[in-house]
């Protein structure tokens, strides 16, 4: 009876810690997706078979970009490795080449827009360039001149988008230099 | 001299409850991991269908069912709020489906075609129209094949029409949906993109014709 009783014990805990293992990879968000670029790591659909991105997908009914349509990835640190801070300024600078367009919103970090009724994110077409080009985007909680990312005092995460690109044909070539920087520049 | 004995035996018997002991944390183990992976393997299947019942939601007969925007908090997460979409569900039991649009030019719009658990299976963008067009006629394998050979058995003069080409794709499901996504470059755009996205034909094959747009 003892040993009976060990084993049910044995079987009900490994399914609640199974289970709660489950729900935690879930949370945390974990994948094993391997493509990233500094700080930004792929979050579009082009490694759907990786059984940790099916569940998560499954379980909220997100619809990532579809090969074709274009590329996504997702920044929660800086490129210096630090959690992004909304009490900290950032600059996002650095060429963006392969898209069409491309986008970079701020959402909370369960991938929400926020309720604020501040600027949500830049589009390709709404960024000042100085006369060569090239353009910078500083994001704080406070007013900045040029292209200014207004941040609230919520944790975010920056969602970067490429529109109507091939970049899923050369993964294995992305390297730094041709994606975008966040360089954490001052903190309150 | 009892007590030597009884001592030489306190090892064995630890040793046996370190066994169990063992033995138990790796069964422990074993279920833990069994459930995680086969709970992981499963969530796909159990929650399916929960991206096609949220943009079911939205559809309309005839043209994309445009997303009430902002995406709020029961939308799924992790999309780009500068996206207008439109959802247009097929159903290809009783007839192939087509989608057309007139696109308009320097617009950013992608068509993903949707398995109803939300996996694409085929996207496009406004790149691919021909002659400004985008016509893409979805059918299910035997409709592709019956389409063929009724094309092979016309005459060849029918087809020299001026109409572009349309995109024959074949759909492993009868049911999904089609998602619309055009890019709101400037705020000022959203409404006439929203317009345009209303212009956008979408439905039964034998609704919408081929050819009856200009």
């Amino acid at each position: 009876m003892a040993t009976f009783v060990r084993y049910l014990v044995v079987l009900l805990a490994g399914c609640f810690s199974g289970l709660a293992l489950t729900a935690l990879v879930l949370e945390l968000g974990l994948n094993f997706s391997t493509v990233a670029v500094g700080p930004w790591k792929d979050y579009s659909g082009q490694d759907i078979h990786e059984p940790y991105r099916r569940a998560a997908l499954a379980v909220t009914g997100e619809i990532p970009l579809a090969k074709g349509e274009g590329t996504s990835f997702i920044a929660t640190h800086d490129s210096d490795g630090r959690r992004l801070d909304p009490a900290c300024d950032y600059l996002f600078t650095g060429p963006i080449s392969q898209g069409r367009f491309w986008t970079l919103t701020r959402l909370s970090t369960e991938g929400f827009p926020f309720s604020d009724h501040l600027r949500q994110g830049f589009t390709s077409s709404e960024i000042l360039r100085n006369n060569i080009g090239n353009f910078d985007i500083i994001l704080s909680r406070h007013a900045r001149p040029g292209n200014w990312l207004p941040l609230s005092d919520a944790p975010f995460v920056l969602l970067l988008r490429l529109y109507d690109n091939e970049l899923y044909t050369i993964d294995a070539a992305l390297t730094a230099p041709v994606f975008p920087q966040l360089i954490r520049t001052k903190c309150a | 001299m009892r007590s030597s004995p009884q001592k030489n035996d306190l090892g064995p018997m630890r040793r046996e409850r370190l066994l169990i002991a063992c033995l138990t944390f790796t069964g422990f183990l074993c279920v833990t991991l069994s459930i995680h992976i086969v709970s992981i393997l499963a969530l796909p299947h159990y929650f399916g269908d929960r991206a096609m019942a949220y943009w079911s939601t939205f559809a309309t007969d005839g043209h994309p069912g445009l997303r009430t925007d902002p995406p709020t908090g029961t939308a799924p997460p992790f999309e780009d709020p500068a996206l207008l979409q439109g959802v247009c569900l097929y159903d290809l039991a009783s007839a192939p489906f087509r989608i057309h649009a007139t696109i308009d030019p320097g617009q950013f719009t992608s068509f993903a075609f949707h398995r109803p658990s939300g996996d694409a299976f085929y996207a496009v963008t406004d790149r691919a129209a021909q002659q400004g067009k985008i016509d893409i006629l979805l059918m299910t394998q035997q409709q592709f094949d019956e389409d063929e050979e009724t094309s092979e058995e016309s005459d060849d003069t029918s087809h020299t029409s001026a109409a572009p080409p349309e995109l024959r794709l074949v759909s492993e499901d009868e049911r999904g949906f089609v998602l619309i996504s055009a890019l709101v470059a400037r705020p000022s755009e959203r409404e006439r993109i929203k317009t345009w996205i209303g212009t956008i034909e979408c439905g039964k094959v034998n609704d919408i014709a081929h050819d009856s747009i200009p």
